[in-house]
């Protein structure tokens, strides 16, 4: 059972717990995030929203904390990959990582950005499971971590994924 | 497509994070909305203070107390006979 804080009122510092969780998952979070919308920006946007959701309506010790952000992030990242639509090419050229082609070779910027638009379109095309155990998987979680995440068991999520890698082949050629 | 490959094409550069101006941001914004956080109940309290206060009443109104088990021998003994 969960009480919401008794006299509080949002104002101060966050529940240490909050903090704690806050602070140790925070850069897997947006990391998984990434991996899905391929932006910097966009990805620490979706962390915030989901540590927001968690805060409101899970105690910060839960045991079950870290899986269900890790999670939460893969599904919001591919509901704001969704929602994203198409996104002009000057923008999308901004967004790029700084370990991409220079802005003075315009011909690589437009072959890496088909690219990543491509890898993106895919993973909103494939099914959400699937993309989202990619995400994890390639964010650095470990079977054990994917199962508590996606709830399946830690058996299943070898066959699991190598569907989805299979998914994600067949749809980028 | 290998393994290898579908990590390169997920890939999205070595970005940092700035966890403490992320989590400043974050208390600007429940401060700012109010959100108030939910934090654990004592659950066995609430529960056992909860019956405990339901049993008195019980008392109080002479509703007889007695253990599911009981209470289902008793029911099932007056159907069969």
């Amino acid at each position: 059972m969960t009480l919401p804080a008794g006299g509080r009122e949002g104002a101060g510092p966050l529940p240490a717990a909050f903090e704690r969780l806050f602070r140790g998952e925070y850069a897997r979070v947006v990391g998984i995030a990434r991996r899905v919308l391929g932006d910097q920006g966009e990805a620490e946007d979706v962390a915030q929203e989901v540590f927001m959701s968690f805060y409101r309506a899970h105690p910060a010790d839960a045991p079950y904390a870290a899986p269900w952000l890790h999670a939460a992030a893969a599904h919001a990242a591919l509901n704001a990959l969704r929602a994203r639509g198409r996104r002009s090419r000057r923008e999308t050229a901004e967004a790029m990582p700084s370990d991409t082609p220079a802005p003075d070779d315009p011909a690589a910027i437009a072959v890496a950005t088909e690219t990543r638009d491509e890898v993106r379109t895919v993973l909103a095309r494939i099914p959400e499971r699937s993309a989202a155990l990619l995400a994890l998987r390639y964010s650095g979680l470990s079977y054990a971590e994917i199962a508590q995440a996606l709830d399946v068991r830690a058996s299943s999520v070898g066959t699991l994924l190598r569907r989805a890698e299979d998914a994600f082949r067949r749809e980028m050629k | 497509m290998n393994d290898n490959e579908i990590e390169k094409a997920l890939a999205t550069g070595d970005w940092g994070v700035d966890t403490e101006s992320a989590l400043a941001r974050f208390r600007l914004r429940a401060e700012r909305e109010r959100v108030v956080p939910i934090v654990a109940a004592p659950r066995r309290r609430v529960a056992t203070g909860w019956i405990r206060g339901l049993l008195e009443y019980a008392r109080e109104r002479g509703v007889e107390i007695t253990t599911y088990t009981d209470y289902w021998a008793r029911h099932s003994a007056g159907k069969e006979g």
